[in-house]
């Protein structure tokens, strides 16, 4: 059957719209990546205690016994027992994926890296014991702890229980449950039995994944044209303009790709109320009223209550997330912690492909640590964000991210761009392709 | 709405024609009604003809394919083999309704059987397939799957043994998938032993999310070639010689230029 007889054959189910992920990766390419041995031979030797299996806690656990080798014992502590990927779960959201095509497992992590797995819930960190208690009454002591727990979920005003975006208003902001909830109430969008216009409100930045909230406006906006489904989608922003790849997604917005998106700055949200599916906002008209036909708030985030329990923040001084030195990520607070990923402050964005980076940079200076020597004086890291714009193509940002002796803080250097990240200029098939290489790549050099 | 409600909803969409030229049912008599469908061989679909009344006559181009007959104002057909038919159906010598029907074959995946070893893929070929199709895995835990074009990809998770099921609208096929260990600890698809130094290694690593842990794979292998071969494809790409306006060339300017020397220095002898 040739492709294009496939397609006309999908076409005729039309609610079932579901275009099937191109090739995973390049022609010349050997898919993801190799698995390699871990090393018996570098004479380091020392033990650590990492908190979460995201994609920042799974590539510094790997990285440790890839580059520390067999004397360095590394545990990974982690409350679920598979990991969702929040990146390319927007594409749940139309159809074009399903949650389990987003499931990574420890397995390899485990079985090939030897890194040990304890499968709880850690809700105390005890600085001064140097121990982890569990929700089942367990403990871990560590000689040196990595905390890399992901955000927590502000609620939103109007809201009385954080189970409310469990059950009606989804923010699906960390991939799972309340994507499918989201996934399904779309589709009642689609069917008719829900009518009005799709809501999602963005909150102030930092937040997790920059183009995150305006790639779900396309894409969701896209699948509403694809199947016409009546309504149409605002996106309330309490930013004051588009955060990131502006040009991209302005040119979306208007209509750019074929859909368009009601984009409204500068609206900071008031009140929800998730039962009858209200939002209130102002912005510099005075204040509005919506309601919505599916209401998506994506809540402020914050590192979870146990990191300022623990004194890796201070929320009474304002503090959001845990400050840390980006030479190796051990916080600025308490010596002997680190702390990667989404819940560290830095200049980096919060997003995976960093993440990543930042976990081998920390695992990087770890195993210097254990040998008595200092942190590399001049880390990098790197952001490559591909970003879905329809069901057939994306755009991408790349920013590098250097080091600054001078402010202590990761910055992109004046060479790159002038100091500002560097986006494709515009959507493309060709940018859908590399898309879905770069993820199954960058989700294999972490699980894999 | 479920992925079976979805599937329930084209089934409907396919076998409520009749439902739609109903509503001309009583049409003028100048009125000629044109609808196409897709049909499963032993399916069978029926649609009101608006006639003036008169007795009504039907061809058949393919009576192999289809077979039809007319009763009263209803016309019905049953799908008999793969084939197009068209079906047009007069009262006296005005043309009331044209019907083309294709009958297709039932959705096929081979082959039945797959083995691949863990963080490897392997697929099978869709064949027919019949409104959207769904590819699940019975156990994620052993192989993940998803839809490439006409093929289903597995992916092998952890050794063990699983079923792929494909559906499409009508028709569900199984795969029996097995999935082997990785190879004896240096792993599958181009991996090896590394040399283990680590001056420029941290750096390198920042090459790893897209082309693979220690640079083995992903958009291309980068790991093993010579430094300065390494440095003249580096070179061509901030040039636009290569992919111009691409991620890559975006992607270099943020080194400089004794990283980018120390990158393809470590990538050499990784």
């Amino acid at each position: 059957m040739k492709r294009r007889d496939f397609l006309e054959s999908l076409a005729i189910g039309g609610l079932g719209l579901l275009v099937a992920p191109r090739a995973l990766w390049a022609e010349d390419g050997e898919g993801g990546s190799a698995l390699f041995a871990v090393p018996t031979n570098t004479g380091i030797t020392g033990s650590v205690v990492v908190l979460g299996g995201g994609m920042a806690g799974t590539t510094l656990a790997k990285y440790l016994r890839l580059w520390g080798g067999t004397g360095v014992s590394v545990t990974l502590v982690e409350k679920e027992a598979t990991y969702t990927s929040n990146i390319m779960s927007n594409k749940v959201l139309t159809g074009q994926l399903t949650l389990p095509d987003l499931v990574y497992r420890y397995d390899v992590l485990a079985n090939h890296y030897g890194v040990s797995l304890v499968r709880g819930e850690v809700v105390g960190i005890d600085t001064g014991a140097r121990r982890l208690s569990l929700a089942d009454g367990s403990s871990i002591a560590w000689d040196r702890l990595v905390v890399a727990p992901g955000l927590e979920f502000d609620l939103m005003p109007g809201m009385s229980s954080a189970s409310q975006y469990d059950t009606l208003v989804p923010h699906a902001w960390k991939a799972g449950p309340q994507t499918q909830l989201l996934r399904n109430q779309l589709l009642a969008l689609a069917g008719g039995t829900r009518t009005g216009d799709v809501v999602m409100t963005i909150p102030k930045a930092p937040y997790r994944c920059p183009p995150g909230p305006y790639e779900r406006a396309c894409v969701v906006a896209d699948w509403l044209r694809r199947n016409s489904v009546p309504g149409k989608l605002i996106v309330l922003d309490a930013n004051p303009d588009i955060i990131v790849e502006k040009a991209n997604f302005a040119a979306a917005f208007a209509g750019g790709s074929g859909f368009t998106v009601d984009y409204r700055p500068g609206s900071t949200v008031t009140r929800i109320d998730p039962d009858t599916r209200t939002v209130e906002y102002t912005d510099a008209t005075g204040a509005h009223s919506i309601v919505a036909g599916v209401l998506n708030p994506i809540p402020p985030q914050r590192a979870p209550k146990l990191l300022a329990d623990a004194g890796l923040y201070d929320p009474a001084a304002g503090e959001r997330s845990a400050p840390v030195s980006v030479l190796s990520y051990e916080s600025t607070r308490v010596p002997g912690v680190h702390v990667v990923g989404d819940a560290s402050s830095t200049t980096q964005p919060k997003a995976g492909h960093i993440g990543n980076q930042q976990g081998k940079t920390c695992a990087d200076a770890i195993l210097r640590a254990l040998q008595g020597k200092a942190p590399d004086p001049a880390p990098v890291t790197n952001s490559a964000c591909f970003t879905p714009i329809t069901a057939t193509t994306a755009t991408w940002l790349s920013a590098v991210y250097q080091y600054s002796p001078e402010t202590g803080k990761m910055a992109v250097p004046s060479f790159h761009n002038g100091g500002t990240p560097i986006a494709a200029t515009g959507p493309s098939a060709g940018n859908y392709e590399d898309m879905l290489v770069w993820f199954e790549t960058l989700m294999s050099d972490t699980f894999g | 709405m479920t992925k079976l409600d979805r599937l329930a909803t084209f089934a409907t969409l396919l076998f409520s024609l009749a439902a739609i030229p109903a509503t001309v049912g009583h049409a003028t008599a100048s009125t000629t009604l044109s609808r196409s469908i897709v049909l499963l061989s032993g399916d069978g679909a029926s649609m009101t003809i608006p006639s003036a009344g008169g007795p009504l006559g039907l061809t058949n181009s393919n009576p192999a394919a289809v077979s039809a007959a007319v009763s009263g104002t209803t016309l019905s057909v049953t799908a008999l083999a793969p084939g197009k038919a068209a079906i047009v159906v007069k009262e006296g010598r005005k043309t009331r309704a044209k019907l083309k029907v294709t009958v297709k074959a039932p959705m096929t995946v081979a082959p039945t059987t797959l083995a691949v070893p863990v963080a490897e893929s392997a697929q099978a070929r869709i064949s027919n397939a019949f409104g959207p199709v769904v590819a699940t895995s019975a156990d994620t835990a052993v192989a993940t799957v998803y839809l490439d074009g006409e093929s289903v990809v597995v992916r092998g998770r952890a050794a063990g043994a699983t079923t792929v099921t494909v559906r499409d609208s009508r028709t569900t096929a199984a795969v029996a998938v097995t999935v082997s260990a990785p190879g004896g600890g240096s792993g599958g698809g181009g991996g090896g032993t590394v040399s283990g130094t680590t001056e420029g290694r941290l750096l390198a690593s920042n090459c790893f999310q897209c082309h693979g842990t220690y640079g083995s794979g992903g958009f291309d292998r980068i790991s093993g070639k010579s430094e300065t071969e390494l440095i003249e494809e580096l070179n061509e790409f901030l040039a636009g010689g290569e992919d111009p306006g691409g991620i890559m060339a975006a992607h270099l300017q943020g080194y400089t230029a004794a990283q980018l020397q120390a990158i393809a220095r470590y990538l050499s002898h990784p």
